[in-house]
């Protein structure tokens, strides 16, 4: 599939930007929601999203990275631009932690995901913040350290074993939603 | 630095979330082009970012997606291609066919019916040339029968046995005219024709056969004879006429 839409990207055929839009629309709002706190906005900085989608596709080159890796950092960067723009950066606070996983009353998390919410929460507090940061709202390095209290020298370290508890957690899932899957349905009829 | 170190420094994730040097940069791809594990590893750091933000997906605003395409669509210029000035343009080697192909068969039409016109017209003046040339004669007899010197001869049956029967000759010997009333004389016997005589010093000398139905239906023109005594209307066989009269029906003195 991934193949498909880079070969009608590449080729300028514009329903291909339709067939994004539905495969990719969803996480790249939650993302670009994540950034700039406002659903105007975030309807936004999706049209330009996808917009400069459109306009770059002879630059992705699939040897450097997956479709999605491109479109996330487009998406990332555009929103980032939108709220320096609008100087959202200094107003906002780091407003929750949690918003990652426990999004209270948030549009960060995607509550359909059942399962989720746990694998993610049962991450470290401090790792959580990690990804959050750099990659829901594209902190840099430094800013990371700055906001979480890692030393600039360990983000990286600190950012690999984030991902690979997540990989973990995440290969792990598929027994989890069964078994969660099993015990509603047992609940359900006994 | 070994492949383990390489993929345990946290480089990799860094490059998947964009957060490196130039320099890193470059030196991640150069390892990824150069060692498949590098590949693999990074493949398996960029889908589970991508779990992580699919697990995050919030569904954009009913229209957002219409919106995007129309920004798209307009972008590639597409739609320009559609623009009436270009389908004018497309059209028009059309139209002006068409156009000179209608005003052709009305043309065509028109002259056909000019023609027609024109034919009517010449008709009308052939006809009316006909009635002038006609009228011009009429004038010509009545100036004739006008003239003092003009003399009225009445045939009359030469048996004169019947008074009814008669024909008229207009012989006027100044102008050199003589005419046969044609009106006043009776059909000739059946299969007989008549031939007009002029008699001088008592001989007869033919002056053509009568045109019963002549051109002007009235009157006919006979060859002036000077010196004619009388005129007589012989009843022929031959349609041509003889050298000598066979039956005398009519006669007049002069």
């Amino acid at each position: 599939m991934q193949d498909q839409y880079i070969l009608r990207l590449k080729e300028q055929d514009q329903s291909v930007i339709g067939d994004l839009y539905d495969a990719y629309g969803g996480a790249l709002h939650g993302v670009v929601l994540r950034i700039v706190q406002s659903p105007e906005l975030a309807q936004q900085v999706l049209q330009d999203t996808f917009l400069k989608v459109w306009r770059n596709a002879a630059t992705y080159d699939s040897a450097k990275g997956r479709l999605f890796t491109w479109l996330v950092n487009i998406a990332r960067n555009t929103a980032i631009d939108a709220t320096r723009s609008a100087q959202f950066r200094q107003q906002r606070k780091t407003d929750s932690v949690d918003a990652l996983v426990h999004s209270p009353g948030g549009h960060a998390l995607n509550p359909d995901h059942i399962g989720i919410r746990d694998l993610v929460g049962r991450l470290d507090e401090k790792y959580r913040l990690l990804i959050d940061l750099m990659y829901f709202q594209g902190y840099t390095q430094e800013e990371a350290a700055e906001e979480t209290g890692i030393p600039l020298g360990t983000i990286k370290t600190r950012l690999r074993f984030a991902i690979g508890e997540l990989r973990r957690l995440f290969g792990e899932g598929l027994p989890v939603l069964l078994a969660a899957l099993v015990t509603a349905l047992f609940r359900l009829f006994f | 630095m070994d492949i383990q170190s390489f993929l345990q420094s946290g480089l990799l994730e860094s490059y998947v979330l964009n957060q490196c040097t130039p320099e890193e940069r470059v030196e991640v791809e150069r390892m990824a082009a150069a060692h498949p594990e590098v590949r693999t590893e990074l493949q398996a750091i960029e889908r589970t970012l991508e779990q992580v933000a699919f697990a995050n997906a919030v569904p954009p605003p009913a229209g957002l997606k219409e919106q995007i395409l129309q920004r798209v669509r307009a972008e590639s210029g597409a739609p320009t291609i559609g623009t009436p000035r270009s389908r004018l343009l497309n059209v028009l080697p059309w139209a002006t066919a068409a156009l000179l192909a209608l005003t052709l068969v009305v043309q065509v039409r028109e002259k056909n019916k000019l023609n027609e016109q024109v034919a009517v017209l010449q008709t009308r003046l052939t006809d009316c040339e006909s009635q002038t040339q006609q009228q011009a004669r009429m004038q010509e007899i009545i100036a004739l029968l006008r003239d003092r010197d003009t003399r009225t001869i009445i045939l009359n049956d030469a048996r004169g046995v019947d008074a009814k029967v008669a024909a008229s000759v207009w012989h006027n010997p100044a102008r050199a005219k003589t005419l046969l009333d044609i009106n006043s004389l009776p059909f000739p016997p059946g299969g007989k024709h008549f031939q007009v005589w002029a008699i001088v010093d008592g001989k007869p000398v033919s002056m053509g056969m009568v045109n019963v139905r002549g051109n002007d239906g009235s009157w006919q023109e006979l060859p002036f004879i000077q010196n004619a005594q009388a005129f007589a209307i012989s009843a022929e066989d031959n349609p041509n006429g003889n050298p000598t009269p066979t039956v005398v029906v009519l006669v007049g003195k002069v």
